[in-house]
């Protein structure tokens, strides 16, 4: 894959705090995106307008209660769903013109996935999971194998590449996913509450590893949780409340209160 | 803004797609299993229906080929002794051709050129195809357009002109399509009627024939069987010179024939006697003063030999039936023909029965031959229950040999196979949403998620169509034995078998196929985003 552009960024109308001073690549740029769902009479608007870049190789965790739009955005930015008006570019390509097979072609290569409930296809191995992208990609089986069991050992399942989901814990299924996500060696991990369903031991092994990730291959990550640990990795923090961007912050200017999930984090 | 330049984007090759459907099968096993099950029926009704046919049509031919002899030598017998009917008449003649048998003798008796002839038998084939029509009505709407007329007066009757003017206005009401128009069928009443003459000449030519058939031939006892049982040549000429003109070649099957016939007429006169009308009852009395002789089967001498020399009396029948339901054990009033000649088809049967006999001087026969003569008899009561059996199936003509409402029926069942392969497909896509969301976001297109749902169904459908035709094979081979007895398993005829098995795969590959259309349309179609939904 190769480098693309450095472009720089345009002074946005409307850009929220924290905006850094120095030109930074920007990988993700949305501008003015609007989102509304019909719900039989009802229109319901999911985002009203959203202005916000995200950098290469940052790592920025995306809050905000349920029904905020926070999923919208994902999707978005995600190539999942096309938005009403306005305008997505991922790594400066316009998502709502790319056609159907052009976006499968983008999610397979430019985007990792890591979901909450982990979604393993059950009847695979670990390994097959892993090189299932690869395959879409058109990538030949032993070379598949051999990146895979690569990937494997990144995420330190090295051992356990023939064993099916239903074999494996919570955490190891979830490595699994970052594994899998990373396929194709995508400049973007977006990761919804990954850690949602985990212990918080196993939930610390998966921080390290999107850390590992995110420093030593610069891989972009944009993560949605409320694990403040989570929160404290990263470089910026942007709170989104009514389809709108509340609040968009370095991760200096923001206080994390360790414990504050019930008090049960003790570290 | 540059454009994503797409190279190699989910080109699976087959190997792997199958590869993919196939570990996905085998973890749900049990969903597979159901939709296998439905393919296989409706495989195996298809199977079923075609063995059937083919078998049919096979027995069919078989049953034509063993019953012709015996049909040909009832034909002649009734032909040289029974004056033909008119309606008879008009049947032979509409099936007539020149240099034919039936040809000849109507020349013959109606003295008529070819011509008349030709004209003669036109006129009957349209005769055949309008009686058609008529016979294939119900009652009630022949009663609505030509009112409570026998087949035999229909055409004299339409003939009167204010009869037909009502048939005409009954028949713009009809639903049933009339095979020409009204003008032609007048015009056929028109040359129907003015055949008359002729046709009434040619009865009355028969008719002598068979006056002077039996003034000088069956006198007294004498039966036409009995006749044809020692016709030779001399006999031939004296019927071709009345205008019967039995070929000479089929002299020794008539011969033969005659004799099964006559031997088995022996056989039954035996047992059911000169009386055949009386009861059970009257022969259960008649039979109390013998029940010391019938008790000890032994002895059959016992029967008075005085009444013996004047043929089987009924005494004798008595004895001989008393005798029979003590050897096999029923009660005398419930014992048939056909238990007699199922018995005597047996060695031990035959040896019985002609000891048992032994009084009667009139029998005649060897044990051997009496069994024979019951196996010919007990073959031909089967042949013809076959041969009604295999009408039904055999007779109709269209597709592959159906009738209409076998392909109905037919083709409702693949209607039911469609919904409930569709039904089981869907709730498969339902219960994998997620899965399936999962492989878009991991770069799937819409066409891989198609075809893995079309190939899934597609290997369902090649299971379930080979237990299918396989299970069909066995009920359709069961359904023929049962129906056509030992007949149908020397018929399983090889190749259209086979042909009906590949059809019936194809089939249900075809029709799985179909059903996994929508389904795999309504998967192909789910947004990417399922993926991230938490139940």
């Amino acid at each position: 894959m190769s480098e693309p552009p450095t472009v720089k960024t345009p002074p946005v109308a409307g850009a929220s705090a924290g905006q850094p001073k120095v030109e930074r690549p920007v990988i993700i740029r949305t501008r003015k995106l609007k989102k509304s769902y019909r719900m039989g009479e009802v229109t319901t608007e999911a985002l009203r307008g959203v202005d916000v870049e995200i950098y290469r190789g940052e790592f920025i965790c995306v809050m905000g209660p349920s029904g905020s739009g926070k999923s919208t955005f994902f999707n978005m930015v995600g190539g999942l769903d096309s938005p009403t008006s306005g305008r997505v570019f991922i790594d400066e390509v316009d998502v709502a013109q790319l056609n159907a097979i052009e976006l499968a072609f983008l999610r397979c290569r430019k985007i990792g996935y890591i979901f909450q409930t982990y979604n393993l296809v059950q009847y695979m191995t670990c390994l097959e999971n892993v090189t299932v992208p690869m395959a879409f990609a058109g990538v030949n089986s032993d070379e598949a194998r051999e990146r895979g069991m690569g990937l494997l050992d990144l995420v330190g399942l090295k051992d356990r590449w023939f064993h099916k989901p239903i074999e494996m814990s919570g955490g190891q299924q979830q490595r699994t996913a970052i594994a899998r996500s990373m396929a194709n060696r995508p400049a973007i991990l977006l990761c919804d509450e990954p850690t949602g369903n985990l212990d918080l031991k196993t939930g610390a092994e998966i921080h390290q590893i999107l850390k590992k990730l995110n420093k030593e291959r610069g891989v972009t990550i944009i993560c949605a949780t409320h694990d403040h640990r989570l929160i404290d990795m990263a470089d910026r923090i942007m709170w989104i409340r009514d389809g709108q961007v509340e609040r968009l912050a370095e991760r200096s200017d923001v206080t994390v209160e360790t414990g504050a999930i019930g008090g049960t984090e003790h570290e | 803004m540059k454009a994503i330049e797409v190279r190699e984007q989910v080109r699976l090759p087959l190997g792997r797609c199958l590869e993919l459907v196939l570990s996905g099968l085998k973890y749900r096993l049990f969903r597979a299993a159901i939709t296998v099950t439905i393919i296989a029926l409706a495989g195996a009704f298809l199977m079923v229906m075609l063995t059937d046919g083919f078998t049919a049509r096979q027995v069919a031919k078989t049953v034509a080929e063993r019953i012709a002899p015996r049909e040909t030598f009832r034909f002649w017998v009734a032909r040289i002794s029974l004056p033909l009917m008119p309606l008879q008449l008009a049947d032979e003649l509409a099936s007539a051709k020149p240099g034919q048998v039936a040809w000849e003798e109507f020349a013959a008796w109606g003295r008529l050129s070819a011509e008349d002839l030709n004209r003669l038998t036109e006129a009957a084939r349209r005769h055949h195809k309008y009686l058609a029509y008529f016979q294939n009505l119900g009652e009630g709407q022949r009663r609505g357009l030509v009112g409570a007329v026998t087949d035999e007066a229909l055409f004299a009757d339409l003939a009167d002109p204010a009869k037909f003017a009502a048939f005409r206005e009954a028949l713009k009401t009809s639903t049933q399509q009339f095979p020409t128009s009204v003008e032609e069928f007048q015009q056929f009443l028109k040359d129907w009627q003015a055949a008359e003459p002729t046709r009434q000449k040619i009865l009355a030519g028969d008719a002598a024939a068979v006056e002077q058939v039996k003034a000088k031939f069956l006198t007294g006892a004498q039966t036409p069987q009995a006749l044809l049982a020692k016709a030779d040549q001399n006999l031939l000429d004296t019927l071709t010179s009345l205008g019967f003109h039995i070929p000479a070649d089929i002299l020794p099957l008539l011969r033969e024939q005659a004799t099964w016939n006559l031997d088995g007429k022996t056989l039954i006169s035996l047992y059911v006697g000169p009386a055949a009308n009386q009861t059970g009852a009257d022969l259960i009395g008649a039979g109390e003063g013998d029940n010391g002789g019938a008790e000890t089967s032994e002895e059959p001498g016992n029967a008075p030999k005085a009444e013996a020399e004047a043929g089987p009396t009924r005494k004798g029948v008595v004895l001989v039936k008393n005798l029979l339901a003590t050897r096999l054990d029923v009660n005398v009033t419930k014992l048939n023909d056909q238990m007699l000649y199922h018995y005597l088809t047996s060695a031990e049967g035959a040896k019985w029965f002609v000891d048992a006999t032994a009084c009667d001087k009139k029998l005649g026969l060897s044990a051997k031959r009496v069994q024979q003569v019951a196996a010919y008899v007990v073959n031909e009561s089967h042949l013809e229950d076959v041969k009604n059996n295999v009408s039904q199936v055999a007779g109709s003509e269209g597709l592959l040999g159906f009738n209409n409402r076998t392909i109905s029926l037919i083709l409702v069942s693949f209607l039911v196979c469609i919904v409930g392969i569709a039904n089981a497909m869907l709730m498969s896509v339902t219960e994998r949403f997620r899965e399936i969301a999962t492989m878009k976001c991991l770069g799937a297109t819409d066409g891989f998620i198609m075809i893995n749902f079309i190939l899934e169904s597609v290997m369902q459908g090649v299971a379930g169509g080979a237990i299918g035709v396989a299970l069909g094979f066995l009920l359709g081979s069961l359904r023929a034995w049962s129906s056509y007895g030992l007949l149908a398993l020397g018929s399983l005829p090889l190749w259209p078998i086979v042909a009906a098995a590949g059809v019936a795969l194809v089939v249900s590959i075809l029709i799985s196929a179909m059903a996994a259309v929508y389904p795999a349309w309504v998967a192909a179609r789910l947004a990417p985003m399922e993926a991230m939904r938490i139940e």
